[in-house]
């Protein structure tokens, strides 16, 4: 007899579910991953890459915190780039090309060895409460019962798809994958508030179709540097080409001609697309003075004849495709295999829930990915981390864990998230991050990972890891220090050749170790003294960031219960009261970051809350 | 910050003593500032060379006004003395209090009891309403268009770097590296004229109290106008005998009030093309208050058709000639003015009893004054403090710039002159930044 007992079930097994459900398995807890087919878990719906500037970040940050898709995504990797590295150390971003299918292979493979994780093909149709709202089972369309204590639901791009190509659109998810319904029906009657998003995709085109010698090569780094600190040297990897290409004043034309006849400008796609991906519909409309866009086109494996058309997102009808595709240069001849298509879907409002993704009407109900209003698998990844730690983190009653902005990117994600009401899926920028000077990608564990061994979700592996790069740190700095600074190079106030790092022109580490060849004798690796580098040059803003940070701090961490009166308050205005009732933020910080909220309403509404604490506080000891 | 006897700084903080302990090794000769509730006295150097007598009385924490440590700083009561102060405090990182700061703090730190909390609530909506409106004052004229020159360099150039910072190499022909310098140079020049400007404005009208002397065509302004400031003027009975208009600085008790004649004409009168006229409407703008000179048989259409929303008190010079003011005037000044003091002088007779008449009624608006121009004097120094902030701040970020490499340096200084600038210009929040990114350039995949 099959035992359908679980403590958590996750329904979805994309970026967000595998993490949701690794995490919560990592803490000691029985977890189901409930997913329409078992070969479609861990699919890239759209880019075969991951990372990206601001994402890259993100998914550092997931693996210092013991997360999966680091791991997968170098196991995946055929092409490494570091972005950004000629404007600075605080925002270069890790990238990489991934073998698609490698990809949700290696994720099916990681999710059966976990002991504790039961995958279970099928269809989640409704979900059980009990009268206190407290999630007590999720009901399959086949008839199982799943019985849990927590339900999180990743269902991306899937809650009523639909997927748009010219002026046809059908039902489904993903391109021949069907949508799923009965859960929307289930989400209305729970009252949970949703709205509609939209996104897309471009067309694959056939790799030997297409005059290479027209497009300019983008080859992957010579050193490559992965995204997991458990990830050795990846420099024996063999690594593939992706080229550049440009559209042409013809591909505007034709788009142009032919908007009459897309979903989204015959006004047929109700939600809306995101501005940072335009679809070549929206470039051609709204920077119609441009008469060339870039394209990447990016193989989606080694030796695969499928390119992806990066840049060229559409939903026009499939013959349009081909006729703008060929004005491109170097793709007069080319073929399309698979025609860009747009999807709509249903999304929650990421306001109706708290920091720990649980939705505030019910507990032990958490929503992570797409279907908070996100964009990318990265931003996907790290909601489903949090959720599925914090559902096991309340099962076992234990605090909650919450990033706060100055910790992490995904502090920064989740705290945005929840106070918003996204007009277009929210995509994680580093413009973002306040506090982006101290969030860089290489400190990432030395940021996050002390927390998630004292969360017990670290393994013996990133310790061991971990300790010898806090060792390695720590010799380095040694090392450093104990050097005197070289006399013929001037600054005042420089003492040590630790202080090298602090020079507008850094010499480098090849110089450095030339000078002092007994640094090379301490056998550390190269990442390791580029921390140091940054951890000096940026130590000054750190601080003062740092300052700000702890100034604010005791007010940003003030907690407003969720019952809080706003209009018992005096004397704060309308307009902020009207705002504060909309978003019901969870802190002072969040309230203070509120448009429409003043300082002086949050003075008033300090004096309020203490007022409050003070009341109960004297009620209690009556 | 009234020129007075003496003056007194009050600092306030949990860590006061800690940042306090290199003012005094740098200021104070190294005196040390024995931390328990005392009084003691010493010589701090704010001038080189100049010693002045300097006394301070530490408050320890919990038992002060605010709760936390405080010290009071009792120096001469001279202006210049004491802003000195407050910038060499800044040096080590102490902060001008925000309008309710020290009430704030008090309440949360238990200070203050519950029964309290409403006067707080309504201090700190008044103490910012007040600061708006001396804010604006200050930055009416030319700050305000540098201000936002300022801010339109700054952040035209952060939406450029942060494109770059945000979007890959090749994902857009839109960005232009190269004009980023260019905004922050024009950037840093704006502030510097800025903080040039703003120091010559706060010597010379910051610390001034402004009032108009209004009133239609011989009403006895000037009279009014010489019987204030002892200055003698040409008087006559032909109506508009004052052609120009004319200004006297007023010693009352403790302000220094700037008293402004007005030529005989209601503020509609005021051709735009005219510079004196613009002048005028210059100074109606700023003033703090308004002398409304009347005459008994002044008509209500020969008033001025409206009036700047501030105090005012009416004067009724002549009163000798009629006893009572009609009805219709009175009516008409209640419509017009809304709240408004009045007083009424007789042209003969006794002059010491005219004198005293028209200062009891002026001693209010005089006592409102002082706490104004406090205010302002408060908020000229923030602004002077926060530009220089900024300033440095561009300057670094122009050194960057130079260099090259690191922009996230530059957006680094860049986003901290904005903000030590928010106070002035109002926030920029990420997310306008972002909508000005994306309706400037087509970025993205």
């Amino acid at each position: 007899m099959v035992v359908n007992e679980f403590d958590v079930v996750v329904v979805g097994g994309g970026h967000a579910g595998l993490e949701a459900a690794a995490v919560a398995a990592r803490r000691g807890l029985n977890v189901a991953l409930v997913n329409l087919t078992a070969d479609s878990i861990g699919r890239m719906s759209c880019n075969p890459a991951i990372g990206g500037i601001g994402k890259g970040q993100l998914t550092r940050e997931i693996d210092a915190l013991g997360g999966l898709m680091g791991r997968i995504a170098d196991h995946a990797g055929i092409q490494f780039r570091m972005l950004n590295t000629s404007k600075g150390r605080a925002v270069q971003s890790p990238r990489a090309q991934c073998d698609r299918d490698a990809y949700e292979q290696y994720a099916q493979k990681l999710i059966a060895d976990i002991d504790n994780i039961s995958v279970v093909v099928g269809e989640a149709s409704d979900l059980e409460l009990n009268d206190e709202r407290q999630i007590t089972a999720v009901l399959l369309g086949d008839g199982r019962r799943l019985q849990c204590q927590a339900a999180i639901l990743t269902t991306g791009t899937f809650l009523e798809g639909v997927l748009h190509q010219g002026l046809d659109s059908v039902e489904g998810g993903r391109v021949d994958e069907g949508a799923s319904h009965p859960l929307g029906a289930t989400l209305r009657k729970l009252q949970v508030p949703v709205a509609r998003l939209k996104t897309g995709t471009p067309p694959r085109i056939a790799l030997d179709s297409v005059d290479l010698s027209q497009c300019q090569e983008q080859p992957g780094d010579e050193i490559p540097s992965g995204f997991s600190f458990l990830t050795g040297d990846l420099s024996e990897r063999p690594q593939i080409n992706c080229w550049l290409t440009k559209t042409t004043a013809r591909t505007q034309e034709i788009v142009r001609q032919n908007l009459d006849k897309t979903a989204m400008y015959s006004g047929k796609i109700e939600g809306k697309g995101p501005r940072y991906c335009p679809s070549l519909e929206d470039k051609a409309v709204r920077f119609a003075d441009r008469d060339e866009h870039t394209i990447f086109l990016e193989p989606e494996a080694v030796g695969s004849n499928i390119l992806y058309a990066n840049g060229i997102s559409t939903s026009l009808p499939a013959e349009v495709q081909l006729e703008f595709v060929r004005t491109c240069i170097g793709l007069e001849n080319a073929e399309i295999l698979q025609a860009g298509y747009a999807v709509e879907y249903t999304h929650v409002a990421p306001r109706s829930l708290l920091p720990t993704l649980e939705y505030r009407g019910a507990s032990g109900l958490y929503f992570a990915g797409q279907i908070c209003g996100t964009s990318g698998y990265e931003e996907a990844a790290a909601q489903g981390l949090i959720a599925g730690l914090n559902a096991a983190l309340a099962i076992q009653q234990q605090p909650a864990f919450v990033l706060q902005r100055h910790q992490a990117y995904i502090g920064v994600l989740i705290d945005d998230l929840v106070v918003s009401d996204p007009s277009e899926p929210y995509r994680m920028f580093t413009s973002r991050a306040e506090h982006r000077l101290l969030l860089r990608q290489d400190n990432a564990d030395l940021r996050l990972t002390p927390l998630a061994q004292q969360l017990e979700i670290s393994c013996e592996l990133r310790d061991k890891i971990f300790a010898q790069r806090q060792h390695n740190l720590a010799t380095a700095r040694q090392a450093l220090s104990s050097k005197p600074y070289p006399l013929q190079v001037a600054n005042s106030g420089a003492r040590s050749l630790l202080d090298m790092c602090k020079q507008p022109k850094f010499v480098g580490w090849p110089a450095m170790f030339e000078m002092h060849p007994d640094l090379l004798e301490l056998d550390i690796p190269l990442r390791d003294w580029q921390t140091i580098e940054a951890d000096v040059l940026y130590a000054g803003y750190a601080r003062r960031q740092q300052a700000w940070v702890e100034r604010g701090a005791e007010r940003e961490a003030m907690q407003i219960p969720a019952d809080f009166d706003y209009s018992s308050v005096q004397g704060l205005r309308a307009e902020a009261r009207l705002c504060l009732i909309e978003s019901l933020p969870t802190t002072m910080g969040q309230a203070g970051r509120m448009a429409g909220v003043t300082p002086a309403d949050l003075g008033i509404l300090e004096i309020a809350l203490v007022r409050r604490q003070r009341a109960s506080k004297n009620l209690a000891d009556v | 910050m009234i020129p007075a006897q003496r003056g007194v700084l009050r600092c306030s903080g949990d860590l006061l003593f800690e940042h306090l302990a290199p003012w005094f090794e740098k200021y104070a000769h190294g005196f040390k500032l024995a931390e328990k509730r005392s009084i003691q006295h010493f010589e701090c150097d704010l001038f080189d060379g100049v010693s002045i007598e300097t006394t301070t009385v530490v408050f320890c924490a919990p038992h002060s006004a605010t709760g936390e440590n405080v010290v009071e700083f009792h120096l001469p009561g001279n202006p210049v003395v004491l802003q000195r102060l407050e910038q060499s405090l800044a040096e080590f990182g102490l902060e001008v209090a925000e309008p309710g700061d020290f009430t704030r703090r008090a309440f949360l730190n238990g200070r203050l009891d519950l029964s309290q909390a409403e006067a707080v609530l309504e201090l700190v909506q008044s103490r910012s309403a007040e600061s708006a409106r001396a804010a604006s004052q200050l930055l009416s004229g030319g700050l305000s268009q540098q201000m936002s020159d300022v801010r339109h360099e700054l952040m035209t150039s952060l939406v450029e770097l942060e494109a770059g910072l945000d979007f890959e190499e090749g994902d857009s022909q839109d960005l232009r590296p190269s004009e980023v310098i260019e905004h922050v140079k024009r950037a840093k020049q704006i502030l510097q004229d800025a903080a040039v400007g703003q120091q010559t404005r706060a010597l010379t009208t910051g610390a001034r109290f402004g009032c108009l002397l209004l009133g239609p065509p011989n009403a006895g302004k000037t009279s009014l106008f010489a019987h204030l400031t002892g200055m003698p003027s040409l008087v006559s009975d032909q109506a508009g005998t004052t052609r120009d208009y004319r200004r006297a600085v007023l010693m009352s008790s403790s302000v220094d009030i700037d008293l402004i004649d007005f030529p005989g004409l209601g503020g509609d009168a005021v051709d735009q093309r005219d510079a004196l006229a613009r002048e005028l409407v210059a100074e109606f703008d700023q003033a703090d208050m308004c002398l409304l000179c009347l005459h008994p048989h002044t008509k209500p259409d020969e008033l001025p058709s409206c009036f700047p929303n501030m105090p005012k008190l009416v004067v009724f010079t002549h009163s000798d000639l009629e006893l009572q003011v009609n009805r219709e005037l009175n009516h008409e000044l209640r419509l017009r003015l809304g709240n408004y003091s009045m007083v009424s002088l007789s042209s003969q007779g006794d002059s010491a009893a005219t004198s005293a008449a028209l200062s009891e009624a002026i001693t209010p608006f005089f006592d409102e004054a002082e706490k104004v121009i406090t205010q302002r004097i408060r908020n000229s120094e923030r602004y002077q403090q926060a530009l220089g902030s900024a300033s440095a701040a561009v300057e670094t970020a122009e050194q960057w710039l130079e260099v090259g490499g690191q922009q996230d340096l530059v957006a680094a200084e860049i986003h901290h002159a904005l903000a030590v600038l928010a106070e002035l210009v109002g926030e920029m929040t990420p997310d306008d930044l972002l909508d000005r990114l994306f309706s400037a350039f087509c970025v993205g995949k």
